[in-house]
């Protein structure tokens, strides 16, 4: 298992977002979390590298326990994590944002961090860019650029925070295509994502959330062609016939 | 002309006043700059006790005019400790005091106005969270701070002359005790008060330049 977690519960004063969630997740495993809005599964993605803190459970990544991991900044170096909002640093350029963390982190030096940096823009498509900033950026280039800063750190398993939500219609593709990629080289992740394209086509497996609680979990054939829960039917009933 | 008599007997009294005027400031500046950052970090601590004491002395000091302070610093505890005060040292220390509380007020909205999103990102990337803040936060927090900043220096500059109150031989006192010899009020305010224009606005134009310089834009 490259993550299991046991029994998550988390609470923001007395709302409960995770009630009891248990979830594992094999190496390069590609899992989809859908649900609707306030289901909790951003929230769960983001207990997955302690950017939240749980009340109660316990978390495994790589091996090593997270809720409690004193060395939390040498785990996440393995976890990387794309944002909704892209969250580029404005003060770099495309280059010196990918290099910042491996560089600060003494994980390479300056000429192999760049030849990487160039070889993984290269890869989602904007070579060209190295030199410029993030403001001069479309979204979908932004949101490119962001996963190829990730993936800079060479992480074991990449966590996706809804990235397309923020994106214009036109640029949800080639977003898309560049995680398509990831996942057929056998990149282990996990996707919070309201694409249900994608989530069938590319997918392993599939958690349906709904109030903090998984409602269904599967194969995504199996989830889109026959959900269990009622819930699940009318949620897919409402994205997918839209 | 009259005037330029006036100006050239007194222009050399007036000129160490005005040197005693830009030492104030600039002593107190560079103190205020360090104390303001250490409150500002202490304001954004996760400490509460941190916290408080940050909270509590800005608002003591924004809440209480800098005459005041500088009274209560140069009479009332110097009497109370029984010691005299060297003017110039109490000056410094009122300035510093006041001063303080507002640059911690700007370092403090200068890293919270930076998205939460680019301390996670940085975070997830294994950063520390002391490296984040001087990789990533800062540097965008510094150039939000900057206007502010150079602003409290122009505040800070003109509030040298409420020390006449205390007696420090700023720019303010020495005009004043040529009046009280030469009972030439107009002429005397006239004249001090072109001085400090032209020093700040020469300190504004030199501000100005610098935040120029520093802003994003001039690297694209």
């Amino acid at each position: 298992m490259v993550i299991s977690a046991k029994n998550l519960k988390k609470r923001y004063g007395q709302l409960e977002v995770l009630k009891d969630i248990s979830l594992e997740i094999t190496e390069g495993e590609v899992l989809c979390i859908i649900g609707p809005s306030g289901s909790g599964k951003s929230t769960l993605l983001r207990c997955l590298n302690r950017l939240e803190e749980i009340q109660s459970g316990s978390i495994t990544i790589l091996g090593e326990e997270l809720v409690n991991n004193k060395n939390i900044d040498k785990l996440r170096q393995n976890i990387g994590m794309v944002f909704q909002s892209f969250n580029l640093f404005p003060h770099l350029t495309v280059l010196e944002n990918m290099i910042l963390a491996p560089l600060e982190l003494k994980k390479m030096n300056k000429k192999e961090a760049t030849e990487k940096a160039i070889i993984l823009l290269d890869k989602v498509g904007l070579k060209d860019k190295r030199d410029v900033y993030p403001d001069t950026l479309s979204g979908g280039q932004k949101q490119r650029v962001a996963i190829a800063r990730a993936l800079e750190m060479n992480p074991k398993i990449m966590l996706f925070d809804e990235p397309t939500s923020a994106l214009d219609p036109e640029m949800v593709g080639e977003v898309l295509k560049v995680m398509k990629d990831l996942a057929q080289e056998g990149m282990t992740m996990v996707v919070v994502t309201h694409e249900m394209n994608f989530a069938r086509d590319v997918s392993d497996r599939v958690i349906f959330m709904d109030q903090g609680y998984i409602l269904e979990e599967g194969p995504p054939e199996e989830i889109f062609t026959a959900p269990t829960s009622d819930r699940c039917k009318e949620f897919l009933d409402k994205v997918i016939n839209n | 002309m009259e005037i330029f008599q006036l100006l050239k007997e007194s222009l050399p009294s007036l000129l160490s006043g005005l040197s005693v005027t830009i030492e104030l400031a600039v002593i107190s500046l560079i103190l205020a700059v360090i104390l303001g950052i250490i409150l500002g970090i202490f304001s954004i601590s996760t400490s509460k006790i941190l916290k408080s004491i940050a909270t509590a002395y800005i608002y003591v000091i924004r809440g209480t005019p800098l005459m005041i302070q500088a009274l209560f610093l140069y009479f009332g505890v110097g009497q109370a400790l029984n010691i005299q005060f060297d003017p110039v040292v109490a000056g410094i220390i009122t300035l510093t005091a006041n001063a303080a509380a507002y640059m911690a007020e700007i370092f403090r909205g200068g890293i919270q106005a930076i998205d939460v999103g680019q301390m996670e990102a940085a975070r997830s990337l294994g950063l520390s969270y002391s490296k984040a803040m001087r990789k990533v936060i800062l540097p965008q927090a510094v150039k939000i701070m900057i206007p502010s900043i150079l602003n409290q220096f122009i505040v800070t500059l003109k509030d040298t002359s409420i020390l006449t109150v205390i007696s420090v031989r700023e720019l303010t006192e020495s005009g004043k005790i040529i009046i009280a010899r030469n009972y030439r009020s107009l002429e005397m305010y006239a004249i001090v008060a072109c001085m400090y224009f032209i020093i700040i606005t020469a300190l504004t134009l030199v501000l100005s330049y610098v935040e120029r310089r520093s802003s994003y834009g001039n690297k694209r």
